[in-house]
Parts: C-alpha cells; sequence; structure tokens
C-alpha cells in the first residue's frame, strides 16, 4: 500500500494529465454527440455578447457591400412577394418593422378551414459571429428563446440552406453550420426527384457532397440540388447548390456528387430561421409509429 | 507574487481576446490557424508547480473552446503542452542551470534560447491540436501542412509579441 502511494506521488503530473486528457476526450465525444451539454457553448449571454460588441465595431467596414447585397435581395423579395400574392400567400406586415412575416394560409378550401396558424414563420437574424475554415463551423445569430426559437429548427439565408440551429440561449442561438463534418441533411435532384444525404468532408467551404444517389441516376454537371422536404426541418425545394463533379465509385452502387453550395458561408450576414409550426406534431407522430 | 498573478491575469484576458477577436478571423485557404494562445503557458513563471501549470492549462484551453465551439479540442492540446514544459525547459536549460531571477522571456533569456523554446513548443501544441481535430489519420498530407504552415506563423507571431511586450522589471 505504501509502495502504490509512494508510487502515485512520484508520477502525480503523469497521473493528473491522463487524468485532465481523459476529461477532455470526454467532452470532445459528447460535443459531436447532436444534444450536447447545453451549458457551454458560444450561445452563452457572455461569450455572446463579446461577439455582439466586435460585430457592432466591424459592421461600418462593409457597409457599402451590404447596401448592395440588401437592394438585390430587397428586388428578389419584391419578386417574390408579387408571386406569393397570386398564390394566396399573405404578408404580415408592423407598421414600425415592416414585413415580418409570411404566412402560408395554404388553400383553405382545400384543407381544414378551421385551420388559421400558419404552416411556416420566418424569423429574421443577424448573423454576430462565424467560422467557415474550421472542420466544425457553426454561426451565432442574434435571435433566441425569447423571440420564438428552439433547436433543431432550420436557417435558412438569401441564397439556399444555411444549417439547423443548435443551442438557443434568451438572446441568441448557435447554427450547426452545413459546413460541420457531422451535419446532415436530406436534399434532392431536382429534375428527377432522386434524394440523398447532403454532407461535407471538411475539404472546401463551397463544396459539399451528395451521397446515396443510386449508379443509374443520371445527374449532370449544373443540376439543381434542393432540400428535400422530407425532414421537416426546411420546407421543400429551397436550393442547397448545384452539381460541380460526379464520382462512381468502384465496388460500390452509390455515386458520390460534389455539389457547389449556393452560399457563400463567408458572405453570410442575414439569415431567416424556418419556424415550422407542425414539427412537434410530426415528431411526435413519428416517435409513436417507431414505438410500436 | 500579487504582482505575478495579476501581471498574468491581464495576459490571460490580453490573449484570449486577441486570439477570438482577431485571429480566429485570420484565414488563408483554410489552410493557416494560427494561434497565439499557447504563449500564455509558455510565459508562466518557472517555479510554477507541474501540476497548477496542468490545471491552469486545462482551464485557459477549455475558454478558448467555449469560444470557439469546439469543447475539448484546445483543452487536450494546452493540458498537453502544460505537461511537457518543464521537460522542454530542462532540454532547453542555459548552461549552468536556471537562476532565481531567470522567467521564460526574451529580454532576459535571449534570442536563442527564446526561439528553440516557443518553436518546439508551438509544434508539439499544433501537433496535438491540428490531429485532435480532424479525430483521424485518414488525411495525413493536408493536416500536415495545415500544422506546418499554422505553425510558421504561429511562431512568428509569438516571437513579435516577444519584441513588442518587454516587461518592465
Amino acid at each position: 500500500m505504501r509502495n502504490l502511494i509512494l508510487f502515485f506521488t512520484r508520477y502525480h503530473a503523469f497521473f493528473l494529465f491522463l487524468f485532465l486528457e481523459t476529461v477532455c476526450v470526454v467532452l470532445i465525444i459528447q460535443n459531436n454527440h447532436f444534444q450536447r451539454t447545453k451549458f457551454m457553448s458560444s450561445a452563452g449571454e457572455v461569450t455572446s455578447g463579446v461577439f455582439g460588441v466586435r460585430s457592432a465595431v466591424t459592421d461600418y467596414f462593409g457597409l457599402r457591400d451590404k447596401n448592395a447585397d440588401l437592394a438585390e435581395q430587397n428586388a428578389t423579395l419584391l419578386t417574390q412577394l408579387n408571386l406569393l400574392q397570386q398564390n394566396n400567400l399573405v404578408a404580415v406586415v408592423d407598421s414600425s418593422r415592416g414585413v415580418v412575416d409570411l404566412i402560408n394560409k395554404v388553400d383553405t378550401s382545400v384543407v381544414d378551414s378551421n385551420r388559421v396558424a400558419p404552416l411556416y414563420r420566418f424569423h429574421k437574424a443577424k448573423v454576430v459571429n462565424k467560422s467557415v475554415t474550421r472542420l466544425r463551423n457553426y454561426l451565432t445569430i442574434d435571435k433566441g428563446s425569447n423571440d420564438g426559437l428552439r433547436p433543431e429548427m432550420g436557417v435558412v439565408g438569401p441564397h439556399g440552406i444555411i444549417g439547423i440551429i443548435d443551442h438557443v440561449s434568451a438572446n441568441y442561438a448557435t447554427i450547426l453550420s452545413l459546413l460541420h463534418k457531422e451535419t446532415q441533411l436530406s436534399a434532392k435532384i431536382q429534375k428527377n426527384n432522386y434524394f440523398g444525404s447532403l454532407i461535407w468532408n471538411g475539404k472546401d467551404e463551397h463544396i459539399a457532397q451528395l451521397k446515396d444517389i443510386p449508379n443509374n441516376v443520371t445527374v449532370e454537371k449544373g443540376d439543381m440540388i434542393v432540400s428535400s422536404g422530407y425532414s421537416s426541418l426546411f420546407v421543400e425545394g429551397i436550393p442547397v447548390g448545384t452539381v460541380e463533379n460526379i464520382h462512381l465509385q468502384p465496388g460500390n452502387n452509390f455515386q458520390l456528387i460534389d455539389v457547389r453550395l449556393s452560399t457563400i458561408f463567408r458572405k453570410v450576414d442575414y439569415v431567416y430561421v424556418i419556424d415550422f409550426t407542425d414539427q412537434s406534431e410530426i415528431k411526435a407522430l413519428e416517435s409513436q409509429t417507431q414505438n410500436e | 507574487m500579487n504582482k505575478v498573478v495579476l501581471a498574468n491575469a491581464l495576459r490571460f484576458l490580453g490573449l484570449l481576446l486577441l486570439q477570438v477577436l482577431i485571429l480566429d478571423e485570420i484565414e488563408l485557404h483554410g489552410f493557416v490557424n494560427p494561434y497565439i494562445y499557447p504563449l500564455f503557458i509558455l510565459l508562466l513563471p518557472l517555479e510554477i508547480p507541474h501540476w497548477l501549470l496542468m490545471v491552469i492549462g486545462f482551464v485557459f484551453g477549455l475558454i478558448i473552446d467555449i469560444y470557439a465551439n469546439t469543447l475539448g479540442f484546445h483543452a487536450s492540446a494546452t493540458v498537453w503542452l502544460a505537461f511537457v514544459r518543464p521537460y522542454l525547459l530542462s532540454f532547453n536549460q542555459p548552461r549552468g542551470g536556471y537562476e532565481p531571477e531567470h522567467r521564460p522571456v526574451m529580454s532576459i533569456m535571449g534570442f536563442r534560447w527564446t526561439i528553440l523554446y516557443v518553436s518546439i513548443a508551438i509544434l508539439l501544441h499544433h501537433l496535438i491540436l491540428f490531429f485532435v481535430e480532424v479525430s483521424s489519420f485518414s488525411d495525413f498530407p493536408s493536416t500536415f501542412i495545415k500544422i506546418f504552415l499554422s505553425t510558421g506563423i504561429s511562431i512568428m507571431m509569438v516571437m513579435l509579441y516577444q519584441f513588442v511586450f518587454v516587461p518592465r522589471n
């Protein structure tokens, strides 16, 4: 016993090293899991506060570019608004803030006429922090649970899909970017509706990979890839990108498709969080079905 | 003693903000992610107990992790750096050993001692950090390019810091 204690005190530094590294490894493994330890992330009020201050300063440097970008977005939105009005969609306008919500009323003559709640709501949010060069990239936005955000909501930008909400604090939320090794998303080829999983291999911030598309499906460079709508995170048909390259894998029935993302993550400033009001209902139903 | 603690606390804060607000924004083709924060561990007093060094390294790395959303990655690298620092110091011992007035800064130990100390330490830190980050040995060449480019830039910045912030006695 005495020898054992001597042994431990003699090499206490090494054992402490082993212990601390074990803690790190546990943290890393937990961290990779989708439901992570909630309390330590940059959605924390203090951490986000620091990023908020930086964002307030650095915002001034890109005003010209941003104005141009916003003007372009306005033009696109006006066109879409026009289109939507013809299609039985209504914009909710707040007198002080402009358009705050787009509500899909759904053709009430076809569906339940008592239904007043909208299918989708879009919350506008500003990106206060982001990374693009890591293997696991995140964005932090300035909306949180006070604004009705919850984890696992889909996030889109003006040009296409951005990611999925990961953690939410009162006033901030972190987004698991598409550029994250563990993000998986259901996407389909627009022209023939074959769907697969979109993943990111961590190499190029402009290129993601679409897998699980059978070899016999013909895909051509330039084909549009859009969200499939099967995940209840995203509306169907939101652009993801275009086909850049097709790899036939020897000995494998599925091809791997390189997708050039339509969103340039480095330039993302404003995003829209999709609040799919029936998400919880669908989830509950699905889990019930699985349990049987 | 209190002066030493205060100086290190300020450096802790300064390097943290420098890293999180400025250096984390630097990126060249995704291959260069420079890190200056390991300097905090390198500059802690020579006589600090080994266990305390590692605990400080763990806490510091964890705080960097919280900002970078990478819980555990930086902490594992800083704990490793804190673990090897005493061995590195004795390997790099000046002739006649360390004197009580010695501190691991360039203005006292000289350029040659410092560049050797800093280079090995930063390389060891980056090796662990980048390999833990990819969590596999599958993409060996590109990880290696990343490590060496980032190590080069990090060493330059750490040395620059030593030229700019000369401690007064």
